[in-house]
């Protein structure tokens, strides 16, 4: 761990108790003294070591905040037709504010690369050398899923500038997500909470095992993950296609788990904070990996975007109720820019269409086999079936350039054979994720996120043991960044 | 009801605590299971020249997840299976090992120390060697030099061996044993007894050496204890005395560095460290011994090792013997030449390099011939 990365976790950790001191002590009062501690946003987090940027980021996020609250004001006027032409605009501002930022260099780079190879001529597009906000892609997604449900009636505008600083700045899910709807957080601003006994200890319960998730099994995966990639993120020594294909695909599992115990723990850590300061933030992640279809996946992975996707871009292109070509675009279209949204380069995109094509191909020809009734058997082959399509994707995703993909893809099924390597690598795996997979396949059979609530005591002292332990003991040493704060 | 409400509480009691056996029990098992913690119990004495010292007549075990071994103490506190009387016999070239864990053989047994495989070679090379090993854990060159002094000279050493490890920079000043005073070695304090007497106390009881050589889960809490809350307390009682010291101008730093005002800490420890160096040097010379350093080096990985031994200036008299086993490590490339799961110490194998590249080293630099050294001369005896 940097000597940043501890005093941004010391400086999240002193915030917490101070926000959550205060709300004891406040008791549930509301008013401006009930979410101040909300809008004091951990800028740590926000803008990078470098401190020049600090105002400009700032000066972003406050314009992103007063965008919305302009947008709430007006979205009082009665004409419909103004109240379309503001919601475009603050749509617009917003994208502008995230391209710029986030995809200019990307477009820039490509554009200029387009045109050298097409026309043979060297456009003069300027470079932007900035820094990317923590978070900006959370964040701008959020204020707009407010400006549209206001547009659309589904959430009452707020015209306090700080509630609405509040909602966009609620410091547990601001850098990673979830991405909350105005719809239900914003009244958590203005309604009185409680904290009981078992918001207390369910809050800290996702706390640690949000940190069990990351710091014990994601960062672990990591080791593997990034041991194995490494001489393959720099182009010129990929030419050697490894024999241990048996490493690669141990690697792509690996990466599976740490992409999920990553994003997933910061999603539970954030959803643990927030129950400790008496709100209730929407799960992310319901069990992805037990998924029996690409589609299950989906609904199941990432909740907060997927969902985001379907109401604000798939629904309103048509949805699929406007034919199957139309349902295939929309579908593509949802997962390229799903794709995209996760970093400006060419293989988001292409896991965006990887994604997008598998589901069309199912949609085409699965919905009829999806009526049919599925014993147990056939249910575990779909999930196993599932689970494959999905760390292909992870591949696409982890990988740094194509050529990466096609070595594995030919280490693996050209020459599937186990090193020693390999053999320390999956003992490592299966090392540090055997409780996390012993505990979902709990959550999947009981059917239930929490089934510590129904653990008879004993067991549930023993969990807790071991998930106590396990943190103090087997935590990764080295400390990894949470993937999704590059996003 | 009184009755009943105490039998309430009485249950209450008896939950909470069986409650509390039972995390202990599963904290232990977890341990056991999942991240077994090296096991090396050591109790001190306090000596009478008021430094730690190592236990007489004791014998136990050091238990990790890579080895068990036993250690035993003699009479006098030293690692071996006998008592070695001051008095030297005739024709015995006697070698006074000086040194901290690694030097007292921490990670093996007392046949497989280095010190007993360079007396072995020795030995079966015709040279009537006995080597005697004042290694104490956690040691730094001061305490050595006063071991040296109070206790080493003695066995009538023909030949210092002082086990050096980078650590030795900071236990240097840590000790305050010894100071610098316009670029001269002073006597700083008559003793030096970190947790000496607490451990002195507790190891007296059979329980608490059961407990300190059994409970994984005890060396655990120790080991949470050190790194969450003592250590992070020295750090800011240390960056806590250094504004003081600024402020004040005279602090304990500040006074060591009255020789030179830009001195960085690290400079202050490196030429403590060598005049502590010299001293022993000339304490060896002036009981007619020769001096010998073993480097040990930093291992950072299987094949690669550092040196952190100060370079200084060579000349008659503050020119060391340094042996560094650096090249031989690497022609071992890949073995395990140091424990990876136990603190670091030398392997079996690791042990047997060394023996044999100091014996090697003493014959080729002369360091057991039969000459007598000179007060200004080179190491010759």
């Amino acid at each position: 761990m940097t000597a940043m990365q501890r005093l941004r976790a010391s400086m999240f950790l002193i915030f917490v108790a101070i926000s959550f001191l205060g709300l004891q002590w406040r008791a549930v009062k509301v008013g401006f003294s009930e979410w101040y501690p909300y809008i004091i946003v951990d800028w740590n987090n926000l803008i990078s070591a470098n401190p020049k940027y600090q105002w400009m980021l700032l000066g972003v996020f406050l314009a992103i905040v007063l965008f919305n609250v302009v947008y709430s004001f007006l979205s009082l006027l009665r004409s419909e037709h103004r109240r379309r032409f503001f919601l475009v605009f603050s749509i617009f501002a917003n994208l502008i504010i995230l391209g710029v930022f986030k995809y200019y260099n990307f477009f820039a780079d490509n554009f200029s690369a387009l045109a050298e190879a097409l026309f043979n001529i060297t456009p003069n597009v300027g470079v932007l050398n900035i820094i990317l906000p923590v978070g900006i892609s959370f964040y701008t997604f959020q204020t707009m899923s407010y400006t549209i449900d206001v547009y659309r009636r589904r959430t009452e505008a707020s015209c306090s500038l700080l509630e609405v600083a509040a909602y966009v700045s609620f410091f547990p899910q601001l850098v990673a997500g979830p991405i909350e709807r105005g719809e239900n957080l914003l009244p958590q601003f203005q309604c009185s909470r409680t904290i009981n006994y078992v918001d207390l200890r369910e809050g800290i319960w996702l706390i640690l095992w949000g940190l069990y998730k990351k710091m014990v099994v994601a960062d672990n995966m990591a080791r593997i993950v990034n041991r194995t990639f490494a001489p393959f993120d720099n182009l010129s020594s990929t030419s050697v296609i490894p024999e241990d294909g048996v490493r690669l695909l141990v690697a792509i599992y690996a990466f599976a788990i740490q992409i999920y115990c990553d994003f997933s723990g910061y999603s539970d850590i954030a959803r643990g904070t927030a129950k400790l300061l008496g709100f209730n933030i929407m799960v992310n992640f319901k069990l992805p990996y037990f998924a029996k279809s690409p589609i299950d996946f989906w609904r199941r992975w990432h909740i907060s975007l997927s969902t985001w996707l379907r109401d604000y871009l798939y629904i309103p292109l048509g949805g699929n109720r406007a034919g199957a070509f139309k349902l295939y675009r929309n579908l593509m279209i949802t997962m390229l820019l799903g794709g995209l949204w996760h970093g400006a380069a060419w293989t988001f995109v292409l896991w965006g269409v990887f994604h997008g094509v598998i589901l069309i191909l199912y949609r085409a020809f699965a919905p009829k086999s999806e009526e049919v009734q599925s014993n147990w058997w056939t249910s575990v082959l779909k999930g196993i079936l599932t689970f494959h399509i999905v760390c292909f994707g992870w591949l696409i995703f982890r990988a740094q350039n194509l050529t990466t993909i096609g070595i594995f893809l030919q280490s693996i099924f050209l020459h599937p054979y186990c090193s020693a390597e390999a053999i320390d690598c999956l003992k490592n795996l299966v090392f540090y994720s055997w409780f996390l997979i012993l505990f979902q396949v709990l959550q999947a059979s009981s059917k239930i996120l929490n089934p510590m609530v129904n653990f008879p005591r004993f067991l549930r002292l023993n969990v807790w043991i071991i998930v106590i332990m396990s943190l103090l003991c087997l935590a990764s040493k080295g400390g990894q960044e949470f993937i999704y704060f590059a996003f | 009801m009184l009755i009943s409400q105490m039998h309430k509480q009485i249950r209450w009691v008896i939950r909470i605590l069986w409650k509390m056996v039972y995390c202990l029990i599963a904290c232990e098992l977890f341990l056991r299971l999942f991240s077994p913690v090296p096991l090396l119990p050591h109790g001190y004495r306090v000596t009478a020249y008021g430094l730690r010292g190592n236990e007489f007549n004791r014998d136990y075990r050091h238990k990790t997840p890579e080895y068990c071994i036993n250690i035993r103490t003699n009479s006098k506190g030293v690692r071996a299976d006998r008592e070695i009387p001051y008095e030297k016999a005739e024709g015995v070239k006697r070698i006074v090992l000086l040194g901290d864990s690694f030097g007292m053989g921490y990670g093996v047994n007392l046949e497989d120390t280095f010190s007993s495989q360079m007396q072995k070679l020795l030995q079966e090379s015709g040279v009537n060697s006995e080597i005697i090993n004042l290694g104490v854990p956690a040691y730094g060159n001061a305490e050595e030099l006063v071991v040296l002094k109070e206790e080493g000279l003695k066995y009538q050493p023909d030949l210092v061996l002082l086990a050096w490890h980078p650590s030795d920079y900071a236990e240097n000043v840590q000790s305050n044993l010894f100071g610098l005073e316009s670029g001269r070695l002073v006597r700083k304090n008559k003793t030096y007894l970190p947790k000496a007497r607490i451990r002195e106390f507790l190891f007296r009881y059979e329980v608490y050496r059961w407990i300190a050589g059994n409970l994984q889960f005890y060396k655990f809490i120790r080991n949470v204890i050190y790194l969450y809350i003592r250590k992070p307390i020295a750090t800011v009682k240390t960056k806590l005395s250094a504004i003081i010291s600024s402020k004040s101008g005279k602090g304990d730093m500040e006074a060591k560095k009255q020789t030179d005002q830009n001195m960085t800490d690290e400079d202050y420890q490196r030429n403590l460290t060598i005049e502590i160096l010299k001293e022993i040097k000339r304490e060896c010379v002036s009981n007619r011994a020769t001096f010998m350093i073993f480097d040990i080096p930093v291992k950072l990985s299987r094949t690669e090792f550092e040196s952190h031994f100060p370079e200084c200036d060579g000349n008659s008299v503050d020119h060391f013997e340094v042996f560094s086993p650096i090249e031989l490590f690497r022609r071992h490339r890949g073995e395990k030449i140091y424990w990876e799961k136990s603190e670091g110490h030398f392997t079996p194998l690791g042990c047997r390099i060394v023996g044999k590249g100091l014996a090697e080293f003493a014959f080729s630099k002369g360091l057991l011939s039969n000459k007598s050294a000179g007060l200004d001369g080179d190491v010759a005896l």
